[in-house]
């Protein structure tokens, strides 16, 4: 196990590099990061822009450039204005120093912008992930022990309904009805833009209320796919030659469902935790979007208005690194709670 | 075996001509048997219909109305709410939502299917060259390295990266009289190339347990070379597995299509899409109902339909259903 371990985290470096190296190369295609600063007043001059442009690197091909954002160029000269006679130390550090470069437009560290925002997505994706878990553990569960029944076939029927839903329909049709019409009937209507005043510390109550509708739209969306997931996993191990030994053998009922129904029927459901956790931190760009959630996806749609660059790689590091590692762990998981598979 | 040798010389001719009513029928190919149990399937028959329904509504609309009309704007009647004469009203600038959500259903299934029949090229020869070469040289780790960089990147986030990089690059196009924007074909391409790796996997795994069967072997032994060994007598056997993922594709391209429009990076005005609809009724904001609503429906009664007829599908293709 300890071998398997190193052998796939060392796998995992080459992967980043490449990854890193692909994606920063197409950040250089999007745009120039510098068109910003062209709507300065008064304008920079041409002699000002290229300045900076040789401040910043940009004028370096593009593998150089990469290795700037790789370790930095506080050990090169910068040559400021190109004939050699304003020589001056870079001030990168490089990622792999845990710098990730200014944002152009802010001038803030890239990855300060992210762990601003990075909470704000997860206060947004885990309850809702975790209220979705529930439900589709309970209710998929309940559909599938009573198989064939009219409760069983509604589920069946109503999941795959929700399951078709998109995230646009439900959340507008929420606004429409919990936001806007709510006052016209007289009911207190909920919010649905931002986050209200503070932070979640200072004001927790004004945070909550504004949860409620996203969490809410984001739950039925998802919850459809994972109870059809849990109800099917549920019925494959039922029909195992393992379940009847265990009643044969005169095992409670509940004893069977909980402790060795549920719990091979959970393995699969393990499985897809790993691949769709991390994409929370991602899938939540069209809902932020939408109900002016000051999150990692809303900062990722401006940052690539702008051709910020730095923020971009940023975002888009962290979490294809968020994926890799819960790969991982969705492994590791799964040896431990299946003594059958054992990685060598 | 012998019980199967007695029984088999227990059966006369005529016995077995009077049995074979009984017998199911062995002339009957794979398809038509699929066939067979999908019509059987009845929330696949109700998605069918409702894509069949769509379909006419986009197809028979636009000899109803002219594209002209989709982009005809009448300033003096902003937001109107539906009326006898506008079913859905009008939009944001004064233009007919009906005839809107034909031009933008058209736009939008187009994508969606093209989109989907790329990303089945893509994967199923990714697949087959990685499932074939494995174990014989290093094409199937490259292409299965190729795989995991692909799926660790967040895919609404690379499709964003990718249609920035690319837009105003190039120019609109001319077919049948109707101008699209390039814009259109990038994002097919796009959707294509950062959804295929579901797709190599399964026919890759498919390759992997089909080659070592002894038809395989046979062939090979008689001289058939690779190609015809992949594509004849491998490739048939990833097809149901390929046709469900294609319908699937077919769903998740056209929501893919719509996020895109919504965060503003879609196909551009004027030509309409349902998911650029969606967009322009969420900034016009959220009361004026209407403007909203049509597209969204649109949209959630194709990825239902599409559902609907993939899981009819994956049962009816299903082998170890043989004799259902």
């Amino acid at each position: 196990m300890g071998r398997y371990l190193v052998r796939r985290l060392l796998q995992i470096v080459p992967l980043l590099f490449i990854l890193s190296f692909g994606l920063f190369w197409m950040m250089n295609s999007i745009g120039d990061p510098l068109s910003i600063f062209a709507e300065k007043r008064p304008a920079p001059t041409g002699q000002q822009a290229e300045e900076m442009r040789r401040r910043l690197g940009l004028d370096k091909p593009i593998y150089w450039q990469y290795i700037t954002w790789l370790i930095g160029n506080d050990w090169q000269l910068v040559d400021v204005r190109g004939d050699g006679t304003l020589m001056q130390h870079g001030t990168r550090l490089g990622v792999l120093r845990g710098d990730w470069g200014l944002s152009f437009v802010t001038k803030k560290p890239a990855f300060q912008l992210l762990s601003d925002r990075l909470p704000n997505t997860l206060i947004l994706m885990l309850p809702q992930y975790l209220i979705v878990v529930i439900l589709a553990l309970s209710i998929g569960m309940y559909s599938a022990l009573h198989q064939y029944t009219r409760f069983d076939s509604f589920v069946t029927s109503t999941s795959l309904i929700l399951y078709s839903i998109h995230i646009f329909l439900i959340s507008l049709l929420a606004i429409y009805f919990f936001g806007i019409q709510f006052s016209n009937w007289g009911l207190p209507p909920l919010p649905f833009n931002g986050t209200g005043d503070g932070t979640i510390f200072t004001n927790p109550l004004s945070w909550i209320s504004h949860l409620i509708l996203p969490t809410m739209c984001l739950v039925v969306i998802q919850v459809g796919g994972y109870i059809r997931y849990v109800r099917s996993s549920m019925l494959d191990v039922m029909g195992q030659d393992y379940i009847r030994t265990a009643r044969a053998k005169g095992v409670s009922e509940n004893q069977v469902v909980l402790g060795h129904v549920l719990k091979n029927a959970a393995l699969p459901l393990v499985t897809l935790l790993g691949t769709d956790l991390p994409l929370l931190l991602t899938g939540a760009v069209v809902t932020e979007r939408i109900f002016g959630w000051p999150g990692m996806g809303q900062l990722f749609i401006q940052s690539l208005d702008r051709s910020d660059y730095n923020v971009l790689m940023a975002i888009l590091m962290v979490a294809s690194l968020a994926v890799i590692l819960f790969q991982l762990f969705t492994d590791i998981a799964y040896t431990w709670l299946d003594p059958r598979i054992r990685y060598s | 075996m012998t019980t199967m040798g007695q029984a088999q010389s227990v059966l006369t001719t005529d016995k077995i001509t009077q049995l074979a009513p009984e017998l199911p029928r062995r002339s009957q190919s794979n398809l038509a048997r699929s066939m067979r149990r999908l019509r059987k399937h009845r929330m696949a028959i109700a998605g069918a219909v409702i894509l069949l329904l769509i379909a006419l509504w986009v197809i028979v609309g636009s000899f109803i109305f002219t594209e002209q009309q989709a982009n005809t704007i009448d300033a003096t009647r902003l937001n109107e709410a539906p009326s006898s004469e506008h079913p859905f009203g009008m939009d944001e600038v004064g233009r007919d939502v009906l005839i809107r959500t034909v031009y933008g259903g058209q736009i939008s299934l187009f994508i969606g299917v093209s989109a989907a029949a790329l990303e089945i090229l893509v994967g199923t020869m990714i697949g087959l060259a990685a499932g074939y070469f494995s174990g014989k040289n290093i094409i199937d780790s490259v292409l299965m390295r190729l795989v995991e960089i692909m799926l660790s990147i967040p895919q609404l986030m690379l499709v964003l990266v990718i249609v920035k990089m690319t837009v105003g690059k190039i120019t609109s196009f001319t077919i049948l009289g109707r101008e699209f924007s390039s814009v259109m074909v990038i994002i097919i391409i796009v959707i294509a190339l950062t959804s295929w790796m579901q797709v190599a996997r399964i026919v890759r795994s498919t390759v992997l347990s089909v080659r070592e069967q002894e038809y395989i072997t046979a062939a090979r032994s008689v001289g058939v070379n690779d190609f015809s060994i992949v594509f004849r007598h491998i490739l048939p056997n990833c097809l149901s597995p390929i046709i469900v993922a294609a319908t699937l594709g077919v769903g998740a391209a056209i929501l893919l299509e719509a996020y895109l429009g919504f965060l503003g990076l879609g196909v551009p005005a004027p030509t309409a899409t349902w998911g650029s609809m969606l967009s322009a009724a969420h900034d016009e904001g959220i009361l004026t109902w209407h403007l909203w609503l049509f597209p969204g429906l649109f949209i959630v009664m194709t990825v239902l339909g599409i559902n609907f007829l993939g899981d009819g599908l994956r049962d009816a293709l299903d082998p170890k259903q043989l004799n259902a």
